[in-house]
């Protein structure tokens, strides 16, 4: 168990290493320069060499990395290809805002699957449970995005509830910012929701059949009790396992719904820098995004081999 | 045999199989079941409400929304066969051999799928396209990619199973070839659980096909997708809200269709794994 | 020996202030009773697209010249009527052959750090963006300027090659304004954080975010500005800049689409104006690529296109079609006679001159669109279809901004490509000289005539404005049959802001220099 611990924190490190160079060499294989993309049309020959020279796009690639990555590793992310500011600091301010609204986001997925699957459990078998399960498969198979579209319509342009999108600092303005919050969170929660509520209800359903619930029961112990303090909380570690999985899905999500929403997180981050070619903040956002992932997986991994060493992970390509 | 076979496994089956053969057909022949070209710009019929002249309404630029719906179901399938069968192919490939030779080439393919697991999927789908440049055939290959690592992981745990059965090791034993093994031998006792993943796997491209060209990362214009109406629809929210709505319910019913296809499979041919 | 004297706005009073209604086009929704000018308050403006930089020697996107222009300040500034007028200089002297501009300059202005302003910063900042090592991307605006000269701490001197129409226009580009020779030696990132002497003193800036903008106090047009903060708030999907306008997370904008203008026209918490400024749209053609180097093609594009259709379907109306040469109806370089091209689309004289360039059958074209521009993509499958009509066949593909100038602008990969363009500066010499000339960088399709050359230098150098005038009408005409770009519409700027904005007039360029002059209500 520790052995296996142990491996894969071994291949954390390489792993996070792969996926720079991986990166690092993908950004620059793809067409287009990020001298262009900053410089604009009017860019003259002498004004795309001055901002070659000054960004070291001018020399060979190995270099280029090993520099970057050294920086990196003092914690210096370089700046902004086109806005010039510093990205390290800019990466910390949107992470808060990511990780609010993965939090914000995560709870909701949860507040919905955790009770409903229950139910679905306790009415195993029974109309209310077919009901559920294909509620969670409804859930599941709204676009977070047309989500959001519909949202908007109806909460912003129907109703007027709601503003469209933006971001204020929870500090600033705690009101504000959880209105903000509540559409974006929701496109993204209610998608997930449809994942955990089949896991909780399928760990409920085993606990519940359980012999010592049973013996539970068996004793006179009040329904409500035994879902609560017995069958609920050993259904919760196969739960983890996959809730870690959806909180690092909900960071892939981040990046369309920011964007529709405003937001300014990793996500949309990680979208500018893409769309402009701009290294820094590309490489930087991709690869926080990557480590929230990793870890994520990482948690699930050892969950899982906590519970049951000989488990293999077949998980699929989602 | 059949006692696992309740109603609710028939209704996920047929409701499943019925959206995928509507989406094929829609794919097929959408020209031809159209009622009006779904490329045709007539500036003086533009956004009008649904009608008996246009049932779904009409665009920005006079088009008709239901052809123009029905029309890019040919782009989602397109994409979810392309992208499916480059994953399953790409994933057999490595899993099989990875389950196969084991070792140090289990152990780079692994990690290997261990670097594509490191992104959330439509962040590096966005990441491929970038480095591809936009168009249909981009997509399909940046989805394929994303596929790949889910099969390699499937087949290859999977394989070891059916490794570890004796008739393998008889079949060893008396010489069979590799390629025949894998091939002949191991992969239809994997190919269940890998059409069941196929078959989520159609769900999961046609998402993120809309979502790539929700990002103007598809699909080219004048052709239309689903992403890219609703993409387009949202900017007409107060005015025509039908252009958001309608291509989002087409994905929605297609995600639909290919779960419960993916779940009536699952459940027909191994009530075991159910859920 | 001068020919004549601008004078500084100063001198002619506060007409501005308190002449309001003049220059403002159209204004709808309540009239507030007109009050006096007062300092505060917050004005939250809503643009599409992110800075890149606010050095003005670097920056080349019209975001970051929204805050350089209000961060700094030129020897010159632009009205709404995109009129020169001295700015840190209070009086100019033109010579008699107009090549020698003396600028007297204002005394007592300081930079934000407190350092003062003098002749040197204007020698330090001309002579850096001549400087080749410094690739100013707009150098060809000061192609002509041969020399700088400080004659006192408050007097400067240019001395130009040749007469220069637009010299006085080109001063007030915010790449021309003034920086601080102090500042810059010392080497102070002014990429990152400018320093200026502007109306506007620099704040923050969050990527993709915000620009925060607060009121310098010291300015030399003081109690100028009026406004307390600005907040330059990026809102990169079009569709969320109305209902953000609409719900009051900003409070005002100049970027409004189109498609939004009557929910904004219906709104009486706002005021709006429609103004016809320098944003025009074209389709771009590589000239240097057969069949396209045949003029007769480029024309038969030309008359494929049903402008109105792009009028009516992309812009709801809320444009112009061009019918002959780019310079607007407004300007005094527009030709008014020249009107080659019809609203609606001719696909049979198309058609006839593709069968005279030898094409009878039609043809095949690669036309691409990058993603990021709206418009852009909304009038593709028009143009598309206009040219099937004709007989041409495009197929489009589409790309992202990096992808787009790399393959389209850098190695003028394409057949057909269609493009915009908002004039900075709003001279005649900007709206054609940049895309006609031989060798200007935005003559991404490739185009060289000597003749064109010549019209051009002649236009921008002529001694009167009349004649000028006169050069810009052949330098037109010529454009019409060489037909190396095929002009489409000029799109409307779509202004709408807050109520309790008074005083402000919008700009021909869609500059907001004029925001200083303006003032919100409590």
């Amino acid at each position: 168990m520790i052995q296996f611990i142990a491996a894969r924190l071994a291949a954390y490190v390489p792993t996070l290493f792969g996926v720079s160079i991986v990166l690092f060499l993908a950004i620059n294989v793809v067409p287009g320069s990020p001298a262009q993309a900053s410089l604009g049309i009017n860019a003259t020959p002498e004004a795309i060499a001055r901002f070659e020279r000054e960004h070291g796009l001018d020399r060979p690639l190995h270099e280029q990395y090993v520099s970057w990555l050294a920086r990196v590793l003092q914690g210096d992310f370089g700046s902004s290809f086109q806005a010039g500011v510093p990205v390290g600091p800019e990466l910390m301010s949107r992470l808060f805002v990511t990780l609010e609204l993965a939090i914000f986001a995560f709870l909701i997925a949860n507040l919905i699957a955790v009770p409903l699957g229950c139910l679905a459990a306790y009415y195993h078998q029974r109309p209310a449970d077919n009901a559920f399960i294909l509620l969670a498969t409804l859930m599941g198979a709204l676009p977070n995005f047309w989500l959001a579209t519909l949202l908007i319509l109806l909460l912003t342009v129907t109703l007027h509830w709601l503003p469209p999108g933006g971001y204020v600092p929870f500090a600033e303005d705690p009101g504000r910012n959880l209105m903000l919050m509540v559409m974006p969170a929701i496109s993204l929660g209610v998608v997930s929701s449809a994942l955990l509520l089949r896991i909780m209800r399928t760990s409920m359903i085993e606990v519940f059949s359980s012999d010592y619930i049973r013996t539970a029961v068996a004793k006179g112990a009040r329904r409500g009790v035994v879902i609560w303090r017995h069958a609920l909380r050993n259904a919760l570690i196969p739960y983890l396992t996959v809730g870690a999985v959806e909180f690092s899905l909900l960071f892939g999500g981040v990046v369309i719904i920011e964007n529709i929403f405003l937001l300014p997180g990793v996500g949309q981050l990680a979208l500018i820098g893409i769309t402009q070619r701009d290294y820094p903040l590309l490489l930087a956002s991709v690869l926080l995004i990557a480590v929230v992932v990793m870890t994520a997986n990482l948690i699930v991994d050892v969950i899982g081999a906590s519970l049951d060493p000989r488990r293999v992970r077949t998980a699929g390509g989602e | 045999m059949f006692r696992h076979l309740s109603w609710r496994r028939v209704g996920l089956l047929a409701i499943g199989g019925a959206v995928t053969v509507a989406l094929v057909i829609a794919a097929l022949f959408g020209p031809a079941i159209t009622p009006l070209s779904p490329l045709e710009i007539s500036v003086a019929d533009r956004l009008q409400p649904p009608s008996a002249a246009h049932w779904l309404g009409t665009d920005e630029l006079g088009r008709d929304t239901f052809s123009r719906t029905i029309y890019a179901a040919r782009i989602s399938v397109q994409v979810a066969a392309v992208a499916v069968g480059i994953g399953l192919i790409g994933g057999i490939l490595i899993g099989l051999s990875s389950a196969y030779f084991g070792g140090a080439w289990d152990m780079t393919f692994m990690r290997g799928m261990d670097l594509v697991y490191a992104f959330p999927a439509v962040l590096l789908a966005i990441v491929i396209m970038a480095g591809l440049g936009t168009s249909m055939a981009n997509a399909m290959i940046a989805i394929g990619i994303i596929f790949i690592p889910g099969f390699a992981r499937l087949a290859r745990a999977t394989a070891q199973g059916v490794l570890r059965q004796q008739y393998i090791e008889a079949a060893l034993s008396i010489g069979v070839s590799t390629p025949r093994l894998l091939f002949r031998e191991i992969l239809p006792n994997i190919a269940t659980p890998l059409m069941v993943q196929a078959a989520i796997g159609f769900a999961y491209a046609v998402l993120v096909e809309s979502a790539l060209s929700f990002l103007g990362l598809g699909a080219q214009p004048p052709e239309p997708s689903w992403g890219v109406m609703i993409n387009e629809g949202r900017g007409q929210m107060a005015a025509a809200p039908w252009l958001g709505i309608v291509p989002g319910a087409a994905i929605f019913i297609s995600v639909l269709g290919f779960n419960m296809l993916g779940d009536g499979l699952r459940d027909f041919f191994d009530p075991q794994l159910r859920d | 020996m001068t020919r004549h004297t601008l004078v500084s706005r100063r001198d002619f009073g506060r007409v501005a202030a308190g002449g309001l209604a003049a220059g403002v086009l159209i204004v709808a929704g309540p009239r507030l009773a007109l009050t006096e000018p007062k300092v505060g308050g917050t004005l939250k403006l809503a643009f599409d697209h992110d800075a890149g930089g606010f050095d003005p020697a670097k920056a080349v996107y019209g975001m970051s010249h929204a805050v350089i222009e209000q961060v700094y300040s030129g020897l010159t500034a632009l009205d709404s009527e995109a009129n020169p007028y001295p700015d840190l200089a209070e009086t100019i002297d033109i010579s008699e052959d107009g090549k020698v501009y003396t600028f007297h300059l204002r005394t007592g202005v300081t930079f934000h750090d407190g350092s003062p302003f003098s002749a040197d910063d204007v020698k330090f900042t001309i002579d850096r963006l001549k400087n080749p090592a410094t690739g100013y991307s707009y150098a060809s605006q000061l192609a002509n300027v041969t020399e700088t000269t400080v004659v006192d701490p408050n007097t400067v001197q240019i001395t130009l090659s040749e007469a220069t129409g637009p010299f006085l226009v080109n001063l007030a580009f915010p790449g021309s304004m003034i920086v601080s020779k102090k500042l810059v030696e010392s080497g102070h990132d002014i990429n990152a954080t400018p320093i200026g002497t502007g109306p506007y003193t620099f704040g923050s800036y969050q990527p993709g975010t915000v620009i925060k903008l607060a009121r310098n106090p010291k300015y030399h047009e003081s109690p100028k500005p009026y406004i307390e903060h600005l907040e330059y708030t990026i809102i990169s999907d079009q569709t969320a800049i109305t209902t953000a306008l609409q719900s009051g997370v900003v409070n005002f904008s100049n970027v409004i689409p189109a498609k939004d203008w009557a929910a904004i026209e219906a709104n009486p918490d706002l005021t709006k104006a429609a103004i016809e400024g320098g944003r025009w749209f074209w389709i771009m053609v590589n000239n240097q690529k057969p069949p396209l180097d045949n003029a007769k093609v480029r024309q038969a594009i030309a008359h494929a296109i049903d402008r109105q259709a792009i009028v009516d379907a992309v812009f709801y109306g809320l444009a112009k079609v061009i019918q002959g040469g780019v310079v607007p109806e407004w300007s005094w370089g527009h030709a008014p006679e020249l009107k080659v091209l019809s609203p609606k689309a001719d696909p049979e004289k198309a058609k006839a001159l593709l069968a005279e360039a030898g094409f009878p059958n039609g043809l095949d074209l690669d036309f691409k669109i990058g993603t990021e521009w709206p418009a852009l993509m909304a009038m593709g499958p028009i143009i598309q279809a206009n040219l099937q009509a004709a007989g041409m066949n495009a197929k489009i593909s589409t790309m992202g901004t990096t992808q787009y100038l790399d393959e389209v602008w850098a190695k003028r990969g394409y057949d057909i490509s269609d493009m915009y363009w908002l004039s900075p500066l709003a001279d005649p010499d900007d709206f054609t000289s940049l895309n006609y000339l031989c060798g200007s960088p935005m003559n991404a399709q490739g185009s060289c005539s000597k003749e064109m050359d010549a019209l051009l230098n002649e236009a921008r150098s002529a001694p009167t404005k009349e004649a000028r005038a006169d050069a810009y009408r052949r330098m037109q005409a010529l454009s019409m049959e060489e037909m190396t770009l095929v002009p489409l519409v000029s799109a409307l700027i779509l202004h709408a802001h807050t109520n309790k904005l008074q005083g402000f007039k919008p700009m021909r360029t869609g500059f907001l220099k004029t925001l200083k002059e303006a003032w919100l209500e409590g």
